[in-house]
This record gives C-alpha cells, sequence and structure tokens, in this order.
C-alpha cells in the first residue's frame, strides 16, 4: 500500500488538497485525511508537500516498434522505451502501424506491447496499417479484435498519397467489423484514421455517417491538425457531429503553442471539449514533403509534445489546468472505453499518477500502483535499459 | 482488505497456525497475529478457528465448453457454469477440447474462458484438440501460444486410443518442439497434455520422445494415466523419467471404469513407489463424457463433475493416509508448476492472488475464495455465473 499525503490533486478537475491511498495497482481511497497504522502490511508514506498529482497520460498513437522508412531503411525509427515514455508523463500507450506494413509486422508489434505490459506500464494496440485492405494477425481485423486481448481496433489511412485510397463504402465495411468486434470482444471497436493532406479530406467518413448506421464514436480521425485549415474545420463539423478527434503534437512540424492556439479555434468553434484528444504519434517519422511529393526531410518525437502542451495551454491563458488535463487524460480513456479506470484519479481507477513539482516538471510517474519514477530517477526499467 | 485469523495454513506445505492478510485480490502478508487497523480501508476479518485453509485447485483438465458427441450429437455434454466450478473448489481452469475438434472450435473455447474471467475466476485453454494436423486459432500451434495471451499450452493430444490420429512419432516430435519453443517466445510453460487411451501401445511414444531429442520432459503431461493398471505403470516410470504423471480424479469405478487405479489410492502408491512428489498432478476432466453401464447392461452417459478432484483428496487423507499437504498439491502447486502459473496460482504466500479454500475438521470444503472474493461461504453459494 502507498500513501500519497498533502497532493494537489488534479482528478483532473481540481479537487485540491487531499490524502490518495494506493492499494495494489489501484487508487483505494481520496480523502482530506487518511490516517495508517499497519503493523503487517508496509505502509509507504510519500508526502507530496502541496505538489500537484494528475492522471498519468493516455497516448492514443505510439509508433512503439518504430515508423518511418519513407526514404529507405535508413529512415526507420527506432522503437520505444518505457524509460522515454515514463520521462513523458505516459503511462498508456496504443501502438500501432504506419506506413510500412510489411518490414514492421503487427506480430512484432504485439511482442513489443505485451513487453512494455510486462515492464509496467498499460498498452493496448491496432491492427492494421496504413494499407486498406488491412494487413491482420488472424487473417480479418474481427477476428483480431475478438481474439487478442490488446487489440482494440484498427488502423487505416484516408486523403494521403500513402493511403490505399478507401472510399466511403470501405470506411462503411471497416467500422462496422471494428464495431461488431468491439461488442463481443468488449473493447471500444475503433477505425483510427491517419489523415493525410489528400484531397479527399474527411469526406469519407461523413459519407459512412450518412449512409450507414455506423456510430461517429467508432471513427477517430487523427493528424487532423497538421493538415491546414480546412482539414481542421472540417474535423470541427464532425465533432459537432459526436465525434471525436485526434490531434497531433510533435516538435517536427507544428510547436507547442501552434498546438494550444488550434485547440483554442477547436472550442471557439464550438467542438466541444471533450470530443478532443491530443496524442503524440510518438516515434513516427515526420517526413515533409516537397511540391513534387518527394521527401525531403525526417524527424521523430517520442511522446513529450503531451506534457510540452499542457505547458503552453497555460502560458497561452487557453484554458485552465483541470481542462486542459482532459485532452490527454479523460477524454482518451472515454475513446478507448476506459472511463473510470484509466484518465481520472477515482477510487477503484487504475493507480497511474504524475506528480509535478512547483515548475510543473514531471517529478514522478506512479504507473499501476508501481513507483516508476521518482525524483526523475528511473525505478522502473526495461529489461534492457541500464 | 480481509485479515483471515487463525487459519491451520497449508501453503500447500503444512506451516501451522497463521494469520493470513489479503488486499487487492492478493496476498498481502502471511504471519502470526497479523492486526491492521487504519482509517483508510475497511478491513473485514475472518476466524478461520484453526480449521485448515488450503490453495485454490487449479484444474488443469476441463470441457469448459463441453465435450463428448461420440454417441452423436445428442450426446455433447453441455458447457460448465461458474456454480459448478468453485463449488468444486476450483479457482483456476484449463480449459481444452477433445474429440470433437470439429463441432467445437478453439474460438468457443477462448471466448469461454474470457467469460470465466470476468465472472471472477482464473482461466486459461490449450490449442489443438484430440487430432493431427491439430485445430487451431491462427493456423498454427506456435502462433497461437505466443499471440493468445490465454493459451498456456497445447493439448489434450490423443495416443494410444482408436479415436486419436495415430500420429507418428515425427510428428508428436514437432508437436512438442512446437509447445517448447512457443512457451520460450510467450513465456508460457509450453507442455503438450497427451489424452492416453486404453491402446496397447500406452506411453511408448512419449518415452522415445524422451530418449531420442533433447526436449525436457516437463513439456509432456500425459493425462488419464489411471485409466488401467499397466498404464499406471508405465507413468510411475515416465515420472521418475522427468515427466509429469496425471491422475484423472473422474476415472473411478464406479463412473464406469472397470479396472482403473482408484484416484486417491492412485496419489498414495505414486507417492510410495518414490515418484518425485511434484510430478504427480490430478486433474478432473470434467463436463467430458462417461459412459456408465446399469445393472441390466443398458449404457447411460454421465457428464464428469469437477467435484471428484475435493473427493479424491479427501479420500486420499481419509482413507489412505495421505498427508493434507500432499494430497492438496497434487491439484495446486504441482499443476500450476507444469503450466508455469506458480507461486501466483497453487501457492498461499505473499504476492500470490487470493484463491483459498476452506477446509471443515472432517476435511470437507467450508468455503472457497477466488482472486480475494468469496464465492462460496460456509457453504452456501455467493456468486453465480451470468446465466444461472
Amino acid at each position: 500500500m502507498k500513501l500519497f499525503k498533502n497532493a494537489d490533486v488534479y482528478a483532473p478537475e481540481h479537487l485540491g488538497k487531499k490524502d490518495v491511498l494506493v492499494e495494489g495497482s489501484r487508487i483505494a481511497r481520496i480523502a482530506d485525511c487518511i490516517v495508517p497504522c499497519g503493523d503487517p502490511c508496509d505502509v509507504e508514506i510519500f508526502d507530496l508537500e502541496g505538489k500537484r498529482l494528475m492522471p498519468g497520460y493516455i497516448d492514443l498513437h505510439v509508433h512503439v516498434t518504430g515508423g518511418g522508412g519513407e526514404q529507405g531503411p535508413a529512415s526507420r525509427t527506432p522503437e520505444a522505451s518505457l524509460a522515454e515514455l515514463l520521462d513523458c508523463g505516459v503511462t498508456t500507450v496504443v501502438g500501432l502501424l504506419g506506413t510500412d506494413g510489411i518490414s514492421r509486422s503487427l506480430e512484432n508489434l504485439l511482442a513489443k506491447v505485451r513487453a512494455l505490459k510486462e515492464e509496467g506500464i498499460t498498452c493496448y494496440m491496432m491492427t492494421g496499417s496504413y494499407g486498406f485492405p488491412p494487413e491482420t494477425l488472424t487473417g480479418s481485423v474481427e477476428r483480431d479484435i475478438v481474439l487478442i486481448d490488446e487489440v482494440i481496433g484498427v488502423k487505416t489511412a484516408l486523403s494521403d498519397h500513402r493511403s490505399s485510397n478507401p472510399r466511403g463504402e470501405d470506411v462503411i465495411r471497416l467500422a462496422t467489423a471494428a464495431r461488431r468486434a468491439g461488442l463481443l470482444s468488449p473493447c471500444c471497436g475503433i477505425v483510427t484514421m491517419h489523415m493525410g493532406s489528400g484531397k479527399a479530406g474527411l469526406e469519407p467518413v461523413f459519407y459512412a455517417l450518412e449512409n450507414s448506421d455506423v456510430p461517429a464514436k467508432n471513427l477517430l480521425p487523427t493528424h487532423v491538425n497538421l493538415r491546414g485549415k480546412a482539414l481542421l474545420d472540417e474535423s470541427i463539423r464532425f465533432a459537432k457531429m459526436g465525434g471525436v478527434i485526434d490531434l497531433t503534437t510533435g516538435t517536427g512540424m507544428i510547436s507547442s503553442r501552434e498546438l494550444a492556439e488550434q485547440i483554442r479555434y477547436c472550442v471557439e468553434q464550438g467542438a466541444p471539449l471533450e470530443h478532443l484528444t491530443v496524442s503524440s504519434d510518438g516515434y513516427g517519422s515526420q517526413p515533409r514533403f516537397n511540391e513534387a511529393g518527394e521527401c525531403v526531410g525526417l524527424t521523430y518525437a517520442a511522446s513529450e509534445g503531451l506534457h510540452g502542451l499542457m505547458r503552453a495551454m497555460a502560458e497561452e491563458n487557453v484554458m485552465d489546468l483541470a481542462q486542459a488535463l482532459t485532452l490527454v487524460t479523460k477524454n482518451p480513456a472515454s475513446v478507448i472505453d476506459k472511463n473510470g479506470v484509466k484518465g481520472c484519479i477515482a477510487a477503484g481507477a487504475d493507480a497511474d499518477l504524475l506528480i509535478c513539482d512547483e515548475n510543473f516538471d514531471i517529478h514522478c510517474v506512479v504507473a499501476m500502483g508501481r513507483i516508476a519514477v521518482w525524483e526523475k530517477e528511473h525505478i522502473l526499467k526495461g529489461r534492457f535499459e541500464k | 482488505m480481509l485479515l483471515i485469523k487463525s487459519a491451520d495454513l497449508y501453503a500447500p506445505e503444512h506451516l501451522g497456525v497463521r494469520d493470513i492478510l489479503i488486499c487487492g485480490g492478493k496476498i498481502a502478508a502471511v504471519g502470526t497475529d497479523l492486526t491492521f487497523e487504519t482509517n483508510a480501508v475497511e478491513t473485514e476479518v475472518v476466524d478461520a478457528g484453526g480449521d485448515p485453509v488450503v490453495p485454490g485447485y487449479v484444474d488443469q483438465h476441463v470441457h469448459v465448453i463441453g465435450g463428448g458427441g461420440e454417441a452423436g450429437p445428442y450426446s455433447r455434454t453441455p458447457e460448465v457454469m461458474l456454480s459448478h466450478i468453485v463449488t468444486a473448489g476450483v479457482t483456476t481452469v484449463v480449459g481444452v477440447l477433445g474429440t470433437d475438434g470439429t463441432t467445437r472450435r478453439p474460438e468457443d473455447l477462448l471466448a469461454k474462458v474470457r467469460a470465466l474471467e470476468t465472472e471472477g475466476i482464473t482461466a486459461y485453454m490449450l490449442t489443438g484438440s484430440y487430432e493431427l494436423p491439430p485445430v487451431s486459432l491462427t493456423g498454427d500451434l506456435r502462433r497461437d501460444m505466443i499471440l493468445i495471451d490465454k493459451v498456456i499450452g497445447i493439448g489434450e493430444v490423443a495416443v494410444s486410443d482408436h479415436r486419436s490420429s495415430q500420429p507418428s512419432l515425427d510428428e508428436l516430435k514437432r508437436l512438442v518442439t512446437q509447445a517448447r519453443v512457443g512457451g520460450m517466445l510467450a513465456g508460457k510453460a509450453g507442455a503438450v497434455q497427451f489424452h492416453m487411451g486404453v491402446g496397447t501401445a500406452g506411453l511408448t511414444m512419449l518415452f522415445r520422445i524422451l530418449e531420442e531429442t533433447e526436449i525436457p520432459a516437463r513439456h509432456l503431461i500425459p493425462t488419464h494415466v489411471n485409466r488401467t493398471e499397466a498404464l499406471f505403470e508405465e507413468s510411475l516410470d515416465f515420472a521418475r523419467a522427468g515427466g509429469y504423471m496425471d491422475i484423472t480424479s473422474g476415472i473411478r469405478a464406479t463412473e464406469g471404469f472397470e479396472g482403473c487405479v482408484e484416484p486417491s489410492r492412485a496419489i498414495r502408491l505414486c507417492l510410495e513407489r518414490e515418484v518425485p512428489a511434484e510430478r504427480i498432478t490430478m486433474s478432473s476432466d470434467g463436463n467430458g463424457c462417461m459412459a456408465v453401464r446399469d445393472e441390466e447392461g443398458k449404457t447411460a452417459l454421465l457428464v464428469t463433475k469437477l467435484h471428484s478432484l475435493h473427493e479424491e483428496v479427501r479420500d486420499a487423507v481419509r482413507k489412505e493416509g495421505v498427508s493434507l499437504s500432499d494430497a492438496v498439491s497434487v491439484c495446486s502447486a504441482n499443476p500450476a508448476r507444469a503450466n508455469g502459473l506458480w507461486p501466483v496460482k497453487g501457492a498461499v504466500r505473499p504476492g500470490s492472488d487470493a484463491d483459498l479454500l476452506f477446509l471443515d475438521d472432517r476435511c470437507s470444503i467450508r468455503s472457497v475464495m477466488a482472486r480475494g472474493r468469496f464465492f462460496v461461504r460456509e457453504g452456501k453459494l455467493l456468486a453465480r455465473g451470468t446465466f444461472e
């Protein structure tokens, strides 16, 4: 058992000064004052002296086995490490493939997801990659979602020169399969759609909503903020129709301040805040293409943009911390059907905690009730990390 | 939080009177005179009154979606319900397919295993069935073991049985290799359970695998070994050679198996004949099909029960003079080890799952706890499956 005393709790709503008791991997209780006096079962007590305690971040879009490859093998980005994810404050990741579904396999992704789980954080994955029909582990998207515990949805690419140009009918079929499998599994059964800068924009998504009974909640367009105002405006329209849109951080293409301004714009244009999420696209390459469609540069980043965005939201006075946190905690938890379990500080929820000091630096990370980072020192380590 | 006071603890080694503290579905502490007072969480205290507490049983061979079918569709046995499992003292099951790998599929089995987990106990499965080439989830047994978290081994593959595929030695060698390598890559035990029939070849093929390959013997678990005296004798040698021997508690004269070695007696004989104690396991073959002849010679079909497991443990203790620790080990610590689940399962020590059986002084089950929750308390069933 672990007792965190005198925490300034953001649940993500601001609860003020509380004590938080962790029992095993879960939060057992939150109260003004919890007094332990245990003999057999050691209760470790941590006095946070008013430091902020918030839910661990959920990153819906991480290429945990690495991505890229758009300029050949040498441009393949490296795989994720536990240490880097923890440094970014991330305690739950959804791993997925990208452009490369040939030299990056789903088998490899599943094994990496299992390894990260064993190392101590929570990890899910998407089947499929950019291509359509999608790559799978078992021969079908539905079988992957139903049979493999970690698989909670499928990834595809829309309106991008690297996509297979799926049409509205294809989106309907894919989303129907994901939804049906999600009901049987049970899990969220979503389609994560990499949005490119193609002419069609979100058109196939609107087509699916208008011509089928697929609920908007099963469709998650991502990178909607990286392709210009037209796509962002379309996405805001989608959010108003009940969908969730996922914005992408990343050092190469956009700064935290720009992203904070984009979120302000979305909310001002009437997108409900609870329909917005932010993910990192971590370990994916962020290639830059010239007008001829030639790749002229590559960068990659881990998940650090999530915490950077939280800082920028405060500095730019976009919204208060409690509201900003929902973008990377409560809202993504809702997307993956983990309300009340992930992305919140509440009795019964998984004990995934971030503790930030007065400078808003990540001071400590707790993952599934285990101290992962303490005073910026790594306690929980991957097997091959020093 | 739950504090159990004054348990005569078999962990399954006999520790004497101990208190057990349970926190979040796991054993947090085992000791003498434990006390725990805090305003943080409610702590319930349960007095075991000095009666025995043993680990919940790990039943490594249960037809959780039903089995049988050997006399046509009407003879297909029903699936097992949660209440049937927990009242038998079983808190971990390993689901298997049997003769029928055609109308029973591993997909059904996986779904049932996941359902039992949701209902509160622990469940795993084996991939494959009696036949070779095997049925699988992903087209390949090794892939099944690596990709599907719940698949911990292969089985039950039939040998020396008229319902088997008459597998060749080479086929069986390859099969065991798949289990071993699949297990390594998945971080699982990777054992193969062999359904042993009455065929005269007995364990010959299994011995030859040990002799002709470098595969460790622990990957081979022949089951139903108490079916005949001759098979039982062979299996003693097999266990001495480092393999496992799995006694089936449902194989008893009262259930139509004339000429079998009664399970409780088999446990005593194994120990007397100096088989390494940790190599002896017992499973129920629950929800399979048994054909029983009545006095007039008519055949009736029965569904086997998981309850035979504890009945045979009790008989081993009360009639055969086996210690409670040894008797309980064959269906807790030993199968947990064989399947790579020990000491989370089949043990009562800090960090183990809180799967406990509370016995009375006559060695009957009073209460059953799985993952820290009472499913049976003082003989009363507290939780049922979704559709019970």
